[in-house]
């Protein structure tokens, strides 16, 4: 069987993170990057169902600039078997960033020749929060899709889910080839081994341009997404806090709750 | 929360960073309560909060050592003061040695931490084993064991710190950048910040990888720089214990301490990667940099020697995060050239938590009584020059000064990055010459002569270095024949005017006021009788003194001199360092060789030792100086810088027939240790006295006033009780290099300040000071047996009262 | 002339979701702006009763697509009803609420449309009759302004951001023929507690627990969430200690909430959990531990002990 996991590096979450001065997009030097947290589960969970059996292969599809090296360099180290990243790093300013349609088109043209019986993505990546590639690369592979899901189980050409839902689970099945969504819950997923990551240097990556695959760059990035950035900003710093004092926890809850009452107006 | 902006305070802090806590927290110890620390974003969020919370003891001198002692007294107990928790175990450490060289370092290392008071010794490699379950031994040949070591958690002991600074009335302000420092005629005035402007009296700058630019704004050279800098944690492993001793192996550049149950594992890139080129983010804030596998991985296989479990172990956690280090690897710390009040506590080069609690007391004692307790001159921020603030220095610095941390501390040992910086006028001749060059104040100084077909670079070793051969053959020359050394590096300056020489003789203790072309060696001493500085003084005419000062310390002697000019005297001082060349003739024959260069009669009725004249010498004049730093009779001549090439070529084809060799520093290190020639830094030191230095003949109590003349008188009618004393060792094939332990009738009583070897006397040569607190009287000292720990055995040494080698010291005045 | 506007809406627990009104309240003054109608579509089983009280919030056209099979969220189903709806109906603007249902189906039939989709957006202004958005992106570090590309601009809303305002629209109910069409995801089993209480997203209080709970004991915020009406939060902490479930988190890699008032207590702050509330309206942090990051995003901050602390604030709210 062949697992496809795809997989985002992402800013940290604790990274504190810089505007370009294109404003369009993030400083990318100096950020601390992380295989997007959501994608962990879904290499855990390839990788699980490649222990559990025989003859699994798991490969992880990338898209992103140099720098994803060091992810891909993390899921060779938890166990995976290829890795195919798809450079698109362009030195072009004009290339902007790239949106989900864009991501998803150039995925699912990597998945014409890339042998796929279940698709495993995270549910959303931590950055643009977009929620949208598992839903077009369903779209454009023509497979079922199964968002939020916290336990698989195959048998045959069937997948079968829990998935989260509005005000509980519920549980659905498929046939493969199918897509499906990590969401957290699924599974704890390892960290790389010593070991391992030493070993994961040597592996070779399957590096491919946007040319090679067939796309005209001008068609991607900026030009080709759907949702362009305009500009990024900052939120507005918030005003610092007041510290309630008095000199029992039951004057300042008093005196909280005055304030959120008389000055805040919120109850 | 909301807390009301300051105008003013007595003392401004830069730098919420454990440094600036420490101080902060010292400061109110010592009495300031007006005191507000300014965190450009949140207590530790610069570098501190990155440290593996390391609290290692023995550093690479005594200095730095006392510093680092001191964080394990004080972290012990802070949590217990402030309520807050410092998560400091005293776990011990343990140090393994991969070769026998390595342990003959350690060895000698367990010798000097007994000095400094600090327990480290050799165990098993057995006991180490049972001491950290799960670290193998395979391949190891020894381990030394520090059981006072310790670990803290940096945040923890940062904020306890802060609250311990609170409690003494500190105000601690953060998410409030410095944007300048305001100062009027040399003096620090206050600072602007992003919330308003705030007036002090005293300015410490404890910005960590910031200060280079804070030191900018006044134009004080803070050089360092930053470079990336990695741990990895693994998740918990089976077997290990709890606080295990903190293991170090050296040749491994990495060191491993227990870490939630699992291993964090750090190292010191041997090539280190720099960082902050373009200057440090603005939102830096427990920032960590892009995950960089291949930076790790050179620690991997010493990872997996040591700790086996490491090969599955999976990695929670890769930390990158940047670290300053300064060209030296050594703090800066004290109070800075040239602007008045504003101190500076900076550069911990990866070990500021240990660093911290000791740079903060020391950084407080300064402020309040004008210098620290002990003396620091190897972490003063005077040590610096201008041009060190460079970026390109600093930047091919830094790839080095990471590894240096954990390489092999060889006697000697030479940077290779980031030269040549200053190169005398002759560098390209003595390089044809075959010399090998070391480096001091950015000074490329031929360190000794290989001989042709000899490669001319230096092979490090503790027992014999490639150089001795060749050091040994220029010290012979000097004290048999004829030598030539280029010290183009001392520093130099003028001191011109109608007061210049009352200023001078209030600073001097020697008599510098004598007749036109005297010249006297004096110490310059402080308020306490301890040496702020040598320097040699020429007369030039009755308004124009000429001096001569160490290649390390013109900056710290210009500011020294500069601060007690009385302001309206009549008397500027310029540093002409750049404006003279240096050549030194040395030796019995040199009168023969110099009567070839010059018709000037040289005398010892025209030209008598301790005087100086402007002589004609090859096709220039120059001033030579009846000096000498090497014990035998000769010349220095101070050439004007542009003319020295040529004279150099004259000099060396006259010497053809005098047999004239080119001598390194090396061995004008020798020579100058044979014949008991005291060296500032190492054997004299603001803590020491002229008296107790024995150079009591550069003291003219009798002359008038001068600084530090009243501590002197009153040592002098109370008695000593120290006093600096030779030695040499019994077995010829030994060496010294210094700061091994000197013992008195089987005890410990002091460590050697300078060790080297006497080639003319044949036997290795150190001095050190002698203390007993009933004093120390020749009859004390000449009482006692005598021997030198080296390599952890007690070797037996001479005692010498004097000098090894021409006790009377009537070598340079044949 | 301008095309419509149509808001997908949502009903949760017999109730339309109060984010449906918000997306209709700003679809009404969209397309007031752009002189336009707006429209609402309902789906379910039976929903006519719901559906007319749409009128209120300004819609003018409530379109229903009642079927059994649309009882619950189906993704397959609902894409395919939706997808149909927006064919027949050509609209300009498609908005949905940005919930669980909201996410799944909006990508979904965008990608089906190849429709540009504007996730989570938290304001809306119209430059030359196109919709141009603000929305957060990186765990709400950042604020971007982006263009939807194509005749069909879709976005969903961020819960909790927009207001509710009543306005008169025509309300005509019109009923939809329903094909459920192709369906590659079969349902086996649902299960699913309906409850009165807010959903996380959508509550104007919140009240959450860190670390600092020291157990899965959470009753004291709890009870407070219950005098306030809201619904109880957790950090990463709690939940990967086990001590709530994940659907509580709030934080980057949980739910991004934006409630009228948020209390954190014993909550350290780290930047992820902020990201994931701090468009919150007023935030209150209660912490012992003074120099906790938690109360630099606060508005509020009581340094005490939480089960202290908490219980009293229930006791004034019940005064």
């Amino acid at each position: 069987m062949n697992i496809i996991v795809l997989m985002k590096q992402v800013p940290d979450t604790e990274a504190p993170v810089e505007i370009a001065a294109s404003k369009d997009r993030l400083d990318d030097e100096d950020i601390k990057w992380a295989i997007n947290p959501y994608d962990e589960f879904a290499l855990e969970e390839a990788l699980l169902i490649k222990e559990a059996g025989d003859d699994v292969t798991v490969t992880v599809i990338t898209v992103g600039p140099d720098r994803v090296s060091e992810a891909i360099r993390v899921a060779y180290a938890m166990g995976v078997d290829n890795a195919i990243h798809i450079n698109d790093e362009y030195d072009d300013e004009a290339y902007g960033a790239a949106d989900a349609y864009t991501t998803a088109k150039i995925i699912a043209k990597v998945l014409e020749d890339t042998p796929h019986d279940l698709i495993i993505a995270g549910n959303r990546a931590v950055d643009d929060d977009n929620y949208q590639v598992p839903a077009f690369i369903a779209k454009q592979c023509n497979l079922p899709m199964i968002a939020l899901v916290t336990k698989q189980t195959i048998e045959g050409s069937e997948i079968t889910c829990e998935q989260s839902i509005d005000g509980g689970t519920a549980v659905v099945k498929a046939s493969l080839p199918a897509i499906i969504t990590a969401n957290k819950g699924l599974n704890e997923p390892r960290y790389p081994a010593f070991r391992a990551i030493m070993k994961a240097k040597k592996k070779k990556v399957d590096e491919r341009e946007l040319d090679e695959i067939g796309f005209d760059p001008e068609t991607l990035g900026a030009a080709g997404a759907k949702v362009k950035i305009r500009s990024l900003e900052f939120p507005p710093e918030r005003a610092e806090g007041k510290r309630i004092e008095g000199s029992s926890p039951a004057e300042k809850a008093a005196e909280l709750v005055k304030l959120l009452r008389e000055e805040a107006n919120v109850i | 929360m909301t807390t009301s902006f300051p105008t003013q305070a007595q003392v401004v802090i830069i730098g919420g960073g454990i440094v600036g806590c420490s101080t902060a927290y010292h400061l109110t110890k010592a009495g300031y309560k007006d005191v507000l620390l300014l965190e450009r974003k949140e207590l530790g969020s610069g570098t501190t909060f990155a440290a593996a919370g390391l609290l290692a003891q023995l550093r690479q001198n005594q200095e730095m050592t006392n510093l680092a002692k001191y964080a394990t007294e004080l972290y012990a107990t802070l949590g217990e003061e402030t309520g807050v928790n410092t998560g400091f175990v005293r776990t011990g450490a343990i140090g393994v040695c991969q070769s026998e060289d390595r342990r003959l370092e350690w060895l000698r290392g367990a010798a000097m931490a007994k000095a400094f008071g600090i327990d480290m010794h050799e165990i098993s490699l057995k006991e180490a084993e049972d001491m950290v379950p799960g670290m193998s031994t395979q391949g190891l040949k020894a381990a030394f064991y520090l059981p006072n070591d310790g670990q803290v958690d940096p945040i923890g002991a940062t904020q306890a710190l802060a609250k311990g600074a609170r409690n003494g009335g500190a105000t601690i302000i953060e998410n409030c950048k410095v944007l300048d420092i305001i100062t009027k005629d040399g003096e620090v005035k206050g600072v602007k910040t992003e919330k308003g402007e705030v007036a002090c009296e005293i300015l410490v700058t404890c910005a960590g990888m910031w200060s280079r630019n804070i030191g900018k704004k006044v134009n004080v050279s803070l050089p360092l720089h930053a470079a990336e800098h990695l741990h990895a944690i693994t998740v918990p492993i089976e077997g290990l214990k709890k606080h295990f001793p903190t293991v170090r192996d050296f040749d491994g550049e990495t060191y491993f301490k227990e870490e939630s149950g699992g291993i964090l594992l750090g190292g010191f890139e041997k090539v280190a990667k720099p960082w902050g080129m373009k200057g440090i983010p603005d939102n830096w804030k427990f920032t960590e940099l892009p995950e960089d596998w291949d930076l790790l991985e050179p620690f991997m296989d010493c990872g997996f020697d040591r700790f086996p479990a490491l090969e599955e172990a999976q990695i929670r956690h890769l930390q990158i995060s940047a670290e300053s280090f300064t060209p030296d690897n050594a703090f800066m710390i004290g109070e800075v050239p040239h602007v008045k009040n504003m101190f500076v506590g900076c550069g911990m080069n990866s070990v500021g938590i240990a660093g911290s609690a000791g740079v903060g007391r020391a950084l407080s004692q300064w402020i309040a009584q004008g210098y620290p307790e002990e003396q620091l001159w190897p972490v003063d921020v005077r040590r610096w020059f201008p041009w060190q603030k460079n970026s390109r220095y600093l930047r091919d610095r830094v790839v080095e000064s990471v590894g240096i941390l954990y390489e092999h501390h060889y006697p000697n040992r030479q940077r290779e990055t980031a030269r040549p910086v200053i190169c005398s006028p002759v560098h390209d001749r003595l390089k044809a010459n075959g010399a090998a060059f070391s480096m001091i104040a950015g000074w490329e100084r031929a360190d000794f002569f290989a001989p042709e077909g000899e490669e001319a670079v230096h092979k490090y070793d503790w027992r014999s270095p490639n150089w001795l051969p060749y050091q040994k053959e220029e010290h012979l020359a000097v004290r048999n024949g004829v030598g030539m050394y280029d010290l183009t590096s001392m520093g130099k300056f003028m001191v011109q005017g109608r007061d210049a020489e009352a200023v001078l003789q209030n600073l001097c203790t020697n008599q510098i006021g004598g007749a036109i072309g005297s010249v006297a060696y004096t110490p310059v001493v402080n308020e306490r009788g301890g040496f702020e500085t040598d320097i040699t003084v020429t007369k030039v005419d009755e308004e124009t003194f000429f001096i001569v000062t160490a290649a390390g310390t013109p900056i710290r002697d210009l500011d020294y001199i500069k601060r007690r000019t009385p302001k309206d005297a009549i008397c500027t001082i310029i540093d002409v360092t750049h404006g003279y060349s240096m050549l030194a003739i040395m030796g019995p024959k040199s009168r023969d060789l110099m009567a070839d260069l010059t018709d000037a009669d040289l005398s010892n009725e025209a030209f008598p030792f301790s005087t100086a004249q402007e002589i004609d010498l090859a096709y220039t004049r120059c001033i030579a100086v009846r000096m000498s730093y090497v014990g035998e009779l000769g010349w220095e001549l101070y050439i004007p810088t542009n003319h020295t090439l040529a004279a150099f070529d004259t000099i060396m084809e006259a010497g053809k027939k005098h047999g004239l060799k080119l001598v390194g520093m090396q061995a004008v290190n020798s020579l100058r240790l044979e014949t008991g020639y005291r060296h500032w830094e190492s054997d004299i030191t603001p803590d020491d006295t002229p008296y107790e230095a024995g150079l009591g003949f550069g003291v003219k109590l009798d002359k008038g006033d001068f600084i530090g003349k009243e501590a002197l008188m009153t040592q002098k009618k109370k008695g000593l009780t120290r006093k600096i004393a030779m030695f040499t060792l019994e077995d010829p094939d030994i060496m010294l290099y210094g700061n091994e332990p000197i013992y008195r009738d089987g005890e410990y009583n002091g460590i050697a300040t300078s060790g080297g070897y006497g080639f003319e006397v044949g036997a290795a040569v150190a001095m050190g000071y002698l203390k007993n607190p009933e004093g120390v009287t020749k009859e004390w000292i000449q009482a006692g047996k005598y021997e030198i720990m080296v390599e952890g055995k007690l070797r037996a040494a001479k005692l010498h009262l004097s000098s090894p080698y021409d006790p009377k010291n009537q070598r340079t005045k044949m | 002339m301008a095309k419509d506007v149509m808001i997908v809406t949502e009903i949760w627990n017999d109730a339309f979701r109060k984010i449906s009104l918000e997306a209709l309240s700003e679809g009404r003054r969209l397309a007031d702006e752009l002189g336009s109608s707006l429209t609402a579509v309902v789906l379910g089983d039976a929903v006519e009763a719901h559906a007319k009280t749409l009128a209120e919030y300004g819609a003018d056209t409530i379109l229903m697509a009642q079927d059994p099979g649309l009882k619950t969220f189906r993704p397959c189903e609902y894409e395919n009803v939706v997808a149909g709806i927006i064919g027949d109906q050509a609209p300009g603007i498609v908005i949905f609420g940005a919930t669980r249902q909201g996410r799944e189906l909006s990508a979904c039939v965008a990608a089906r449309l190849n429709a540009g989709l504007a996730v989570e957006c938290t304001g809306f202004a119209l430059e030359e009759e196109r919709l141009v958005a603000t929305r957060f992106m990186y765990g709400g570090k950042v604020i971007a302004t982006v263009d939807i590309d194509g005749d069909i601009q879709m976005a969903s809303i961020r819960p909790n951001v927009f207001e509710v305002t009543k306005a008169d629209g025509a309300g005509k109910l019109e009923s939809v023929a329903v094909d459920l069409g192709e369906v590659n995801v079969t349902l086996i089993e649902e299960k699913i507690e309906m409850s009165a209480k807010a959903e996380l997203t959508e509550a104007d209080y919140i009240v959450s627990g860190g670390r600092g709970m020291e157990s899965d004991d959470f009753s004291v915020l709890e009870e407070l969430a219950d005098v306030l009406g809201g619904a109880v939060g957790a950090s990463r902490n709690a939940v990967d200690l086990g001590w709530r479930p994940q659907s509580d988190q709030v934080g980057q890699t949980g739910k991004v909430v934006s409630p009228k008032l948020y209390i954190a207590c014993g909550i350290s702050g780290a930047m992820q959990h902020v990201a994931g509330m701090s468009t919150s309206n007023v935030i209150v942090a209660i912490n012992n531990d003074p120099d906790a990051l938690i109360f630099r995003a606060a508005d509020y901050c009581i340094v005490d002990d939480l089960f202290e602390v908490v219980p009293a604030i229930t006791a004034e709210l019940k005064k």
